[in-house]
């Protein structure tokens, strides 16, 4: 399996605070892999290690075998690597066309613009929307442009920040499904997550992080059953 | 025992530098706020005292304590009422908190001009005595420091106590840190923050008359010499007012001590200017290179996001371009004076690229322009550069200092970008634009084939035009999208890919460009460099006309240029100045500002349309929808 992103000893810290230590993980492609840990253990901050927005005190980050630990988010965008974040990010004063179209022609090829953005358009049933104002539309619509604007790049990475955050318990369960088709596509899906159902639905891979350190990792299956979950979450897994 | 005197002697200006540093710390822990009028405040109540005891010949301390103890705070509470209240109550961002601190800086200095005109007075009442009190030694040091020491220590214990060691400190921190939340925990805040409020004002009041003793008082002078010694409380990072007093002292002392070197040539002309400037140059240093020092309470300086970028109709353009050429049907008299507005309109355009369009605030843009006018006169006195090269010339030659400066906007927003900006064009003034070495026995020719005023004004406005389509251009397209992404969402929008850092440094070198080619041409429409048009203050009047008429809005920027030129010259100076003040603390009830609320009122407004009806998701979008919808923002 190609690992398209790749964590090696990654740390982090804020002054005395250990956030994350020593952190390995390879995302492969076509695969959703999860980050799941209680509060604190460090999820966010090595989120925002691969996404670029944190720099590392230590370790490195690979896109496609390739050395982006000092690379921007933007830079790392250009490179194939789009992330969606948990609060609705919107360019809100654009179109809907237009939000689409910043991540197509930024963080995209610089050819076939208008026709990504046309069929992204089209894949997540914007067109009629595509000429209204984003801060004129609903918040549902909203949170499916900034997944057309973060697949309009075709990227090889996708980083989904709470994909269920706000979603009731119906609305939850079918993104699973949007996360398979992702990876079907080929892409390297990556999701940090509190819903653990939804995880070991979802997840092809699941990693556990507790107190900065990864205590488990593997299938679903495998890491339910894994007694450094239970540990790391200080309560018990159901099975 | 020289170094022993000097030092003493500095402690005057690091007490109340001290004094204002301990002000702005309090203001800001206990409302939330950044106040830019903070140093207009305490000019205005300095003013009042002067009227009061030199004017009205009311006793000295009666007036102390009714300017001080009573007008003052009264004047905090009125700005609370008014202003600052309704925009926390309805969690306004800081770029709101920082232009409304800005239009009270704006009301009071217009307010200054119109009620006692801009000569200096030279004759404050003297609060202390200044006879010298001998500590042995031959070392010297004269009582009014010693009064000022105390009221230093007595400001900075009494903001210690409010703020650390009362139940109405801790509601106070509570309020800012979330009204609703401190609501529902019975705390009366309309209450406290009109008493936060009023005593960052009686500290802004108090720093003010100490002051005046030691400057001139004119509506300039005290409100820019506040807005440079802000650099202690930016090195006390908004939070400790001991270290706020400490750097205040040394920066005061050290200041005092540069009076002992002499130097001669061009570190002289240096030295000179940092005996009177070193704090100017120490908010440089500080915010360049500690801009950590400086919090941020939200992510940008976002003017625009709310309401859509503003597209002038035909209708509006015409009309702007009709009104842009009566001037040529005025007397030479008014001719002469509208011969400036070209210029002036062409740096306000240069604030809609950096500030409108790109979100980025820009207090600095006077210190451009000034440094365009002072190029373009250097190369058109001393060289045989023809005057039209020598606009161009201004342009290009001020870019490399925007980029310079937008270089720091990279990774900075809000009061920080702020305090960065303003701080270049503050030393641009004090250390290029007052010194005589770079300014005397220049003259701004004009180009030979528009010599005259009416050929010229006719040439500066298709400059103007020129400039307009460079920032139309850069509004629309890629650019124009990416930028209004910055302006956005600047964390959504590198992660779209967009390159921030150069988009941020372009904007900046075309804002900066234009900026020194507007200063250019409003040199040469005077024919003489000004230093006093270029100052940083009057920076400030031009940002807050810009946002006040709409900062994303061209025509509005053009329109505002000429309305400041002709209310000032209609009426007296300072008009435009309390007018703008005025407006800019009603811009919470003008969403996108004062062309876009006018042109909503004639219907013509392209604001957000209502969602039309029958606007609908295929089918295959309301399915994605359906698992995706009411997630949170």
């Amino acid at each position: 399996m190609t690992a398209a992103l790749e964590a090696r000893g990654i740390a982090r810290s804020y002054g005395g605070l250990v956030a994350v230590d020593g952190v390995d993980l390879t995302v492969p492609a076509g695969r959703v892999t999860a980050l799941i840990g209680p509060n604190g253990a460090g999820k966010s901050t090595l989120f925002a290690c691969l996404a670029g927005q944190l720099r590392p005190d230590r370790g490195r980050v690979l896109l496609d075998g390739h050395d982006v630990t000092r690379l921007s988010p933007d830079a790392r965008a250009r490179r194939g690597l789009a992330r969606t974040f948990q609060r609705l990010a919107i360019f809100g004063s654009l179109t809907v066309a237009d939000n689409v179209r910043i991540g197509a022609e930024n963080a995209g090829r610089p050819a076939d613009v208008d026709e990504r953005v046309a069929a992204m358009l089209d894949l997540l049933g914007l067109a009629g929307v595509a000429s209204a104002r984003a801060s004129a539309l609903p918040t549902g619509t909203l949170r499916l442009v900034e997944l057309a604007r973060a697949l309009a790049g075709q990227p090889r990475v996708v980083l989904l920040d709470e994909p269920t955050s706000g979603l009731d318990d119906e609305q939850a369960a079918r993104v699973p499904v949007a996360l398979r088709a992702m990876a079907n596509a080929g892409r390297a899906v990556v999701i940090v997550e509190h819903d653990l159902p939804l995880v070991f639905a979802a997840a092809d891979v699941v990693h556990v992080l507790a107190r900065g350190h990864i205590v488990a990792a593997g299938t679903p299956l495998q890491v339910r059953a894994d007694p450094a979950t239970a540990a790391a979450f200080a309560i018990g897994v159901q099975p | 025992m020289l170094a022993a005197n000097l030092a003493f002697a500095g402690l005057g200006i690091g007490c109340v530098a001290a004094l204002i540093g301990i002000g702005l710390i309090a203001t800001y822990r206990l409302t939330g706020v950044f106040n830019l009028g903070f140093g207009s405040i305490a000019m205005l109540v300095a003013y009042l005292l002067w009227q009061m005891v030199t004017q009205w010949h009311w006793p000295l301390w009666p007036s102390v304590l009714l300017a001080v103890f009573v007008i003052a705070p009264a004047i905090g509470w009125v700005l609370d009422a008014a202003v600052f209240r309704q925009l926390q109550r309805r969690g306004a961002s800081e770029a709101e908190r920082l232009v409304a601190g800005l239009g009270v800086l704006v009301l009071c200095v217009g307010i200054a001009y119109l009620a006692w005109g801009s000569n200096a007075r030279t004759n404050p009442p003297q609060l202390f005595p200044t006879t010298a009190v001998s500590l042995g030694g031959g070392v010297r040091i004269a009582s009014s420091v010693l009064y000022d020491l105390g009221a230093v220590l007595l400001a900075t214990v009494l903001t210690l106590v409010v703020t650390h060691a009362t139940r109405i400190g801790t509601s106070m921190r509570a309020v800012v840190n979330g009204r609703e939340l401190a609501e529902l925990a019975g705390v009366d805040t309309d209450a406290l923050s009109a008493t936060a409020a009023s005593f960052g004002s009686f500290l802004a009041g108090l720093a003010g008359v100490l002051l005046a003793t030691q400057l001139r008082l004119d509506p300039v002078q005290p409100t820019l010499v506040v807005l440079e010694t802000m650099v202690v409380a930016v090195i006390a990072g908004m939070s400790r007012p001991a270290v706020a007093v400490v750097a205040a002292l040394a920066i005061g002392v050290a200041q005092s001590e540069l009076t002992l070197l002499h130097w001669q040539g061009n570190a002289g002309v240096v030295l000179r200017a940092l005996q009177s400037n070193l704090f100017v140059v120490a908010l440089l240093i500080t915010v360049i290179a500690l801009p950590r020092l400086i919090p941020a309470r939200d992510g940008g300086m976002r003017f625009t996001t709310a309401v859509p970028t503003p597209r002038a109709s035909a209708g509006w353009t015409i009309t702007l371009i009709v009104l842009l050429l009566m001037p040529l049907g005025f007397s030479a008299a008014d001719l002469r004076t509208a011969l400036q507005l070209p210029g002036l309109a062409i740096i306000f355009v240069s604030l809609v690229a950096v500030s409108g369009l790109a979100g980025q605030i820009s207090l600095g843009q006077a210190g451009y322009a000034g440094l365009g006018a002072l190029v373009c006169a250097a190369l058109t006195t001393h060289g045989s550069v023809p005057a039209l090269v020598a606009i161009l010339l201004a342009g290009v030659l001020v870019t490399p200092v925007g980029v310079l400066t937008g270089w720091p906007a990279i990774r900075r927003h809000g009061i920080a970008l702020a305090i960065t900006t303003f701080a270049v064009g503050a030393v641009a003034s004090r250390f290029v634009f007052a010194q005589p070495v770079f300014t005397s026995d220049l003259r701004l020719r004009r180009p030979g084939v528009f010599a005259s005023d009416r050929t010229f004004y006719l040439f500066a406005l298709v400059v103007l035009g020129l400039a307009v389509l460079v920032v139309v251009a850069l509004r629309a397209g890629r650019t124009g999208r990416a930028l209004a992404a910055i302006r956005d969402d600047e964390d959504a929008a590198r992660a779209a890919g967009v390159n921030v850092s150069l988009r941020k440094i372009e904007v900046f070198a075309v804002a900066s460009l234009l900026a020194g080619v507007g200063g250019a041409l409003l040199g040469q429409a005077t024919q003489a460099f000004d230093a006093a048009t270029f100052d940083p203050v009057q920076g400030l009047l031009w940002f807050g006309a810009v946002v006040v008429f709409g900062s994303g809005d061209i025509a509005g920027a053009v329109l505002a240029a000429g309305l400041l030129l002709g209310i000032d010259s209609a009426t007296v100076p300072g008009a435009s100045a309390a007018l703008v003040g005025v407006l800019a603390l009603l811009l919470g009830r003008m969403p996108g500002g004062l062309m876009a609320t006018l042109r909503r009122g004639v219907g013509t407004a392209r604001s957000t349309p209502p969602p039309r009806p029958g606007l609908r998701l295929t089918p295959r979008g309301e399915q994605v929808a359906a698992v995706l919808r009411r997630s949170a923002t």
